[in-house]
């Protein structure tokens, strides 16, 4: 190795930088390296200076430097200019990671030479792989589909984000206490491998995980799959383990309000295993999957109290209506069966009764009938089903009721249906409230929008009182809003009450 | 003697059935209707019928809440709920309200004439389910006072299903000094109802939860 006179004295600003900078003679040997470069390395001074450049290089990335070198030598045939890329390099414990460098061919002291400056990029390339993973990740969550699908997506953005094989979330089963798997990636997957784990774990196996859930706290199982093959308890998923790409099982525990509701699980390829950074990585996406499972249970908690409160409702229409109507039904026809024995002239009047109450009860059922099938809204049109709630309120209460209807128009379902409901609500308000004798409805279809008008001749309300929550007009007025329009409402004490719902034929002005 | 009735029901498809039925028998009279428990109060002060029969689910005040009203007022005045699903919880609170029983709204309307004249009579009368569930959930009084012997006498009676009339002849006391009896055994147990206080017989094992519902 011969000396460079000048090197003294041009490496000295090196010294400080935090990337590594080597020199490279025309050998292909380094004759000076800077403390970064044996810091990134892992090589002490001593071991770097004289050695081959490429030496330290997996093989893969020596070869695609060099002929990178060689045709930006040819290429550039004034030296100075600067060649940009990234390799890898192998520290003496084996372990293999990314640099960022630039090479500059010099000629110093008269001999061809190449600086080459470079820095470990391992670290900001896993920083940006994992942003990007909770970025997918976060998207996912917020999105109120199907909790399986956003796990799995899950999954495979972690396994992405990691570079490790597989990656599964496990969540407690609220009425068998019992973990099970709810989105995966790189799992065996269906009926045959959930089978096998079931009989495991009636033989007494334990899932990986269950630790983890059990004690609140991260658990990494090295070489799980070893242990689980050597295992007998473990026998019916041994088919399954032979085939794994894993060796080693992360569990991190998915908190929610101080609870574990499971688990998410990540398996490591043979030879690597996960970095404290890592595990802080996978901690903040056990909380996203906590948050997205926590969502689906609300979203379907939700969704069956709407249910539920929409039967008692039909319940509680059916036990006013129907029900109400039967029994007088058995009363008069009891009456009139006496009379018939004792003074048939007088069975005239229960019987007509009965017929008049048969003939009710009928229209309530069929206004019910038509609610459990919103379809019908669509099938037999807005006019029919308005038909049928002003027929059911005329044989139910005995109310006088006038109707004037427009052709069937044409609207998009969601706006029949307010103004279905819309009308649906008034009369119910009409009957509980107004002690109304008679009630006027039209339904008007102009050509930029549809008006519903309610009039009845009961009691009133002071209607500048704002609107009354008991009355129902606040979700009657959210209806018409949510579809651009509006509705008004015009009442006094004892001057009876007259309603106008103004829908927008299509709903461009609602937000 | 004719009963007379208040009938209480929001539906009025309900009132006039009930009202054009109960008119065949000549000793029921249907003296006032109430459409709402608010105004079942008021017609029961104003009319002191012997029974109310009593819709349960009513706007104004429901039946439950009339119920307690009419028989901290008015004694001397049963009620009967009448029912058209046959909800625990409310028929429960009927009772515990001081209602003497209760009838479903079904088919045997001749059922209802009996139970209306026996709860005049001052009759209890349960189905053996009924008083079984009653027996479960109606909160037995926390340490009554002592009964004198005649209470404790007019009690295992009345808890038999006897009505007072019936009370009288087997005691040799007057129907007057029964209902006496009665109402002072009310007051010492702390319950509102001739039903409640069978029902502790039963529970203090005076007489057989089958006994009670012996009645029917």
């Amino acid at each position: 190795m011969r000396a460079y006179p000048t090197l003294a004295k041009l490496s000295r600003p090196f010294e400080a930088s935090l990337d590594a900078v080597i020199l490279v003679d025309e050998d292909e040997r380094i004759v000076y390296a800077n403390p970064a470069a044996s810091r990134i390395t892992g090589y002490g001074p001593h071991e770097l200076l004289g050695r081959d450049a490429y030496g330290a290089m997996p093989p893969h990335a020596r070869d695609a430097l060099r002929t990178a070198i060689k045709d930006h030598k040819a290429t550039r045939k004034e030296p100075g200019v600067p060649l940009r890329g990234t390799s890898a390099l192998v520290r003496p414990d084996g372990e293999e990671f990314e640099i960022e460098f630039t090479a500059v061919p010099l000629a110093l002291d008269g001999r061809s030479s190449l600086v080459v400056m470079f820095r470990d990029v391992t670290e900001m390339k896993r920083l940006a792989r994992e942003v990007k993973a909770l970025t997918q990740i976060a998207s996912q969550v917020a999105f109120a589909g199907s909790l399986q699908a956003t796990l799995d997506k899950l999954a495979e953005n972690v396994v992405r984000a990691t570079g490790t094989v597989a990656a599964g979330v496990c969540l407690v089963d609220e009425d068998s206490q019992e973990l099970r798997f709810f989105g995966r990636y790189g799992l065996p997957e269906g009926p045959d491998a959930e089978a096998r784990w079931k009989e495991a774990v009636q033989r007494g196996a334990r899932m990986p995980n269950t630790d983890s859930v059990r004690e609140k706290k991260t658990l990494i199982h090295f070489d799980a799959r070893k242990k689980i093959l050597d295992d007998p308890l473990y026998e019916p998923i041994h088919p399954l383990m032979r085939e794994a790409g894993w060796d080693t099982v992360v569990s991190v525990p998915l908190i929610y309000r101080n609870q574990a509701i499971g688990a998410l699980n990540v398996f490591y390829p043979r030879g690597k295993n996960p970095s404290e950074a890592e595990i802080a990585f996978l901690t903040v996406i056990a909380d996203q999957a906590a948050v997205a499972a926590e969502n689906a249970r609300l979203f379907e908690e939700a969704r069956q109290k709407a249910v539920l409160e929409e039967r008692q409702r039909l319940a509680r229409e059916l036990h006013d209506s129907v029900s109400q109507a039967l029994y007088g039904i058995a009363l008069g026809a009891r009456t009139a069966r006496t009379l018939v024995d004792r003074d048939p002239a007088q069975a005239g009047e229960p019987l007509d009764y009965v017929l008049s109450l048969a003939e009710a009860a009928l229209a309530e059922m069929r206004a019910l009938i038509f609610e459990l099938r919103p379809e019908a809204l669509e099938t037999e049109g807005l006019v029919a089903a308005l038909t049928k709630q002003m027929e059911s309120a005329r044989a139910r209460h005995g109310l006088e009721v006038t109707a004037e209807w427009c052709d069937e128009p044409d609207l998009p379902y969601e706006v029949k249906e307010a103004v279905y409901r819309i009308a649906q609500e008034s009369l119910n308000n009409i009957v509980k409230h107004a002690q109304a004798r008679r009630v006027d409805l039209r339904l008007s279809c102009g050509a930029d929008e549809i008006v519903l008008e309610i009039v009845d001749d009961g009691v009133g309300f002071a209607s500048e009182e704002a609107f009354p929550g008991h009355l129902g007009l606040r979700s009657m007025r959210e209806r018409a809003m949510r579809l651009g329009g509006t509705l008004q409402v015009e009442s006094a004490q004892s001057q009876g009450t007259r309603i106008r719902a103004y829908i927008p034929r299509s709903n461009g002005g609602a937000r | 003697m004719v009963t007379r009735i208040l009938i209480a029901d929001d539906h009025s498809v309900v009132r006039q059935g009930l009202r054009m039925f109960l008119a065949l028998d000549p000793d029921l009279e249907v003296v006032a209707e109430a459409t709402d428990g608010a105004e079942a109060l008021r017609l029961a002060r104003e009319f002191q019928p012997d029974v109310v029969l009593m819709d349960l689910l009513m706007p104004a005040m429901d039946g439950i809440a009339a119920t307690q009203e009419i028989r901290r007022e008015l004694p001397d005045t049963e009620v009967l709920a009448l029912t058209s699903v046959l909800e625990d919880a409310s028929v429960v609170s009927a009772v515990r309200a001081g209602a003497i029983g209760y009838l479903l709204k079904n088919t045997e309307a001749d059922e209802l004439r009996r139970a209306i004249k026996a709860a005049a009579a001052g009759q209890v009368q349960l189905s053996p389910e009924a008083a079984a569930r009653l027996m479960r959930e109606v909160r037995a009084p926390e340490s009554p006072e002592t009964l004198t012997e005649r209470e404790t006498d007019v009690l295992r009676l009345l808890a038999q299903g006897k009505a007072n009339k019936e009370i009288a002849q087997l005691l040799s006391i007057g129907e007057k000094t029964v209902k006496t009896h009665v109402s002072n055994i009310l007051a010492k147990l702390g319950v509102q109802s001739r039903t409640q206080a069978a029902l502790y017989a039963a529970r203090i094992g005076m007489v057989t939860i089958h006994q009670v519902s012996g009645g029917r």
